[in-house]
């Protein structure tokens, strides 16, 4: 009895890592499931006049730079109704500064405090903004993560695998087997999303991981500053302003002593900096039903209404800075 | 409440554990306990119309005890009607009053007319047509004599609000189920096991074939005139499979369901889509709808109509599929997807075959060419007459057509969205047939006979990959099923 259960017990997970697998291969039914948004740049009116050198940075124009990544790109919404094509409408409907507003959106799905950098550097001579908005959200440290995942894993097999004495090879075979397990990944992943909608963390995972690369100033968190900082240099050097936007987890707003820690050690960075505006993007939506936010209960990114409702904040933000100057 | 959603299962697991740990020993317990769970499961939906239920019930038990208790035929025949008038009042105004006047004000229209009457905005109570037919049959067989009225309110109240089956049907009849509420139910492992496997396949159908279905099939109806007749084809398939995937899967879901509470209810679908011929094909097909027009309305329009022979029986069969496609609601798509039905009975007519039952149980699919023909015939004919079924308007189902009949038919169908791979959902479709073939003479087709050995094992495997199918494909947004709209 006990054995035919064991090999039933068996069939079912041998299916699962199957399915899972052939699943990960030819991604079925595509329309059902969270789609693969394009990592690539957003070929705007904007971006089209840079390179073809059409933009006076001389003239009375108001240039603003946009990067991040799909916190502030908008994965999975019209690009018509996003952060970057909400403020320049917004600021182009109470102008009366400027004879042209320019709103460059640099930003792109799953770019990183490095990737930032690069397209900064790459556009900042042409575009010279005097404003450059940079969408944080908690991922952008440097993607050192999945290797710190993986040295944990390998360091846990180590002390098993050493342990095990005589069965070495079987017990080899099996922890190499888990680790490569698609099925184990899939409820894995699976247990820890659905957890961290009740506000729990497992040890370990990869959301606690991320935010202990914050409070720890681990070496992901410290190659970020250094590059920020620089940029921040640059941009100053250059008379212009970093916007900062830290974006918050839109589905885990009631939760927010999960962000504690390392958002005090992201404040503290950025609030050292004079030059740099800070916004913390849970202040703006605190106090709101975070429902009619969210694009899904599991994800964190904030839907067209959430973008509106940045867009009208930040936008009232450049009003009072420009009315300053 | 959908079956497939947590809030469902949730509320089934506390019913279960309640109804069989707690009141097995006492039956008259455990109908009340099924009544009160009837109502709250019916009250989740829309609490309003619990009063119209919990009325329309009452009227209906007393009607019908009234009916066995006095011996004046006049009386009898006259609580009889007041019933009918009652069921039939209470469908009329709901589902069909806004038809009748939009229908009236455009007859009017026609001879330049012009009325001014208002239409109403009436909120349809879900599954009304459900527990209507269910009570009609109950006055009906009373009045026939084919039944005792129960003196029991609760059995009868249950039997109306019976919770596995008052939203979508099968449409039980008081025979079937009223004598099952007045036995002791007693629980049963091969049973559970066998409602289990039943609810497990109406749920691959249902999140699996039928919710994935419908992107695709929404996506090619809501752009037919931008597609090629090849893709359209396509669609109309989708759609068909997704009918039957949807309706089907929500009927093996509240059998499997009755089951786990010791009640065998009608049977609603027999593998419809191997029919041999368009009679066959409704032998098949909403079984529980069918019989009942059979029993109700053919039968008794067949014997007066007897005298004019075969015209007569084609007049019998017009009227009552007429019938069924106004029963789905008020839409003159429906009327003519009936009327259309019943004319495909004219070749069967002709060669006296309506009748005729299929046989099963022949092994091969391809057991005769001519045979294979009739099925893929039957299936062309069913599935095209289902764009009706889909269309808001008769003009928007010819405007589907008129795109269908041409030569780009032969060409490689395509589809402009890129996340919806076309062969995926041709592959999952070709498995759950392929299953159902194999399984065609069962009463469901997860229905194995448990036996040791490897066949244990491949069933196993089955019922894995299956139940991960679900997990990983069934589409998890919280959709209903199409049939609770009517």
């Amino acid at each position: 009895m006990f054995k035919k259960i064991f090999f039933i017990i068996l069939i079912f997970l041998i299916a699962g890592e199957l399915l899972i697998r052939i699943d990960k291969k030819y991604l079925f039914f595509g329309e059902n499931r969270v789609t693969q948004i394009s990592t690539k740049l957003e070929i705007t009116p904007e971006y089209k006049l840079l390179l073809a050198d059409s933009i006076n940075v001389h003239a009375n124009n108001l240039r603003i730079m946009i990067l991040g990544d799909s916190y502030i790109h908008g994965g999975g919404i019209d690009f018509k109704n996003v952060f970057s094509q909400q403020l320049k409408s917004i600021l182009q409907k109470n102008n009366t500064q400027f004879n042209h507003i320019y709103v460059l959106d640099l930003s792109r799905a799953s770019a990183n405090a490095f990737d930032n950098q690069q397209t900064y550097y790459q556009f900042a001579e042409k575009f010279k903004p005097q404003i450059v908005i940079l969408g944080y959200n908690y991922d952008d440290v440097l993607g050192e993560l999945d290797q710190q995942i993986k040295k944990i894993s390998i360091d846990s097999f180590g002390t098993q695998r050493s342990s095990a004495g005589a069965k070495k090879t079987m017990a080899k075979k099996i922890l190499g087997f888990l680790y490569h397990s698609a099925l184990l990944k899939y409820v894995l992943t699976n247990i820890n999303t659905y957890l961290k909608t009740f506000g729990i963390v497992v040890p370990n995972s990869e959301f606690d991981l991320n935010m202990k690369s914050y409070y720890l100033n681990d070496s992901s968190w410290i190659q970020s500053k250094k590059i920020i900082d620089n940029m921040i240099t640059h941009i100053k050097n250059n008379n212009g302003r970093l916007m900062v936007i830290k974006f918050p987890e839109i589905n885990l707003l009631s939760y927010q002593n999960l962000f504690f820690k390392a958002d005090t050690a992201i404040h503290a960075f950025f609030q050292q900096y004079p030059s740099v505006t800070f916004i913390d993007g849970t202040h703006i939506f605190k106090g709101v039903n975070s429902n009619d936010y969210i694009l899904s209960r599991y994800d964190g990114h904030i839907n067209e209404k959430g973008h509106k409702k940045l867009a009208d904040y930040v936008a009232a933000v450049i009003d009072s800075m420009m009315k300053a100057q | 409440m959908a079956f497939n959603s947590f809030e469902f299962i949730l509320f089934f697991v506390a019913c279960y554990i309640i109804y069989w740990l707690m009141i097995s020993k006492q039956i008259k317990i455990q109908n009340l306990f099924l009544l009160l769970a009837g109502y709250v499961f019916y009250a989740r939906t829309n609490w309003h119309f619990l009063f119209y239920l919990i009325a329309f019930s009452a009227a209906n038990f007393f009607i019908g005890m009234y009916m066995e208790q006095t011996n004046n035929s006049r009386t009898k025949q006259w609580l009889y009607y007041t019933a009918l008038l009652l069921g039939a009042g209470g469908l009329a105004f709901f589902k069909y009053f806004n038809f009748f006047i939009d229908s009236f004000k455009d007859a009017f229209q026609l001879i330049g007319i012009g009325l001014n009457i208002h239409t109403l905005n009436i909120i349809i109570p879900l599954g009304i047509s459900f527990f209507t037919f269910r009570t009609l049959s109950y006055i009906i067989d009373i009045h026939r004599e084919e039944i005792k009225a129960t003196k029991d309110w609760v059995i009868f109240f249950t039997y109306v609000s019976f919770f596995p089956s008052i939203l979508s049907g099968p449409i039980d009849r008081a025979k079937t189920l009223i004598p099952q509420l007045e036995k002791k139910r007693s629980f049963s492992v091969n049973e559970t096991i066998d409602g289990l496997s039943q609810i497990l396949w109406g749920l691959f159908k249902k999140a699996v074939i039928a919710d994935n279905c419908a992107s695709y099939t929404n996506e090619i109806f809501d752009h037919h005139q931008t597609y090629q007749a090849s893709t359209l084809v396509l669609g109309a398939f989708f759609y068909a499979i997704q009918l039957y995937a949807d309706f089907s899967g929500y009927s093996d879901m509240a059998i499997g369901i009755a089951r786990l509470l010791g009640f065998n209810i009608t049977k609603n679908f027999d593998f419809p889509f191997f029919a041999e011929n368009i009679a066959s094909f409704w032998r098949k097909w909403h079984m529980s709808l069918t019989t009942w027009l059979t029993d109700y309305i053919f039968t008794p329009l067949n014997f007066t109509f007897r005298r004019l022979g075969k015209k007569g029986l084609f007049f019998a069969i017009l009227i009552n599929y007429t019938l069924c496609g106004i029963w789905h609601g008020a839409n003159r798509t429906y009327i003519l997807y009936g009327f259309l039905h019943g004319c495909y009975f004219i070749p069967l007519i002709i060669k006296g075959t309506v009748g005729k039952k299929q046989n099963m149980n022949n092994n091969s699919l391809f057991s005769s060419f001519i045979r294979f023909m009739n099925r893929m015939g039957t299936f062309i004919l069913v599935m095209l007459t289902f764009v009706l079924f889909r269309a808001d308007t008769i003009q928007q189902a010819f405007s589907f057509y008129a795109r269908l009949f041409n030569t780009s038919v032969f060409s490689i169908p395509t589809i402009e969205n890129s996340n919806l791979p076309l062969l995926t959902p041709v592959l999952f479709i070709t498995a759950m047939l392929l299953i159902e073939w194999m399984q065609r003479t069962k009463e469901h087709a997860l229905q194995f006979n448990r036996s040791g050995g490897l066949k244990s094992y491949s069933i196993a495997l089955l019922y894995s990959l299956i139940i991960w199918s679900v997990i990983l494909w069934g589409y998890s947004g919280n959709k209903t099923f199409m049939y609770v709209k009517f």
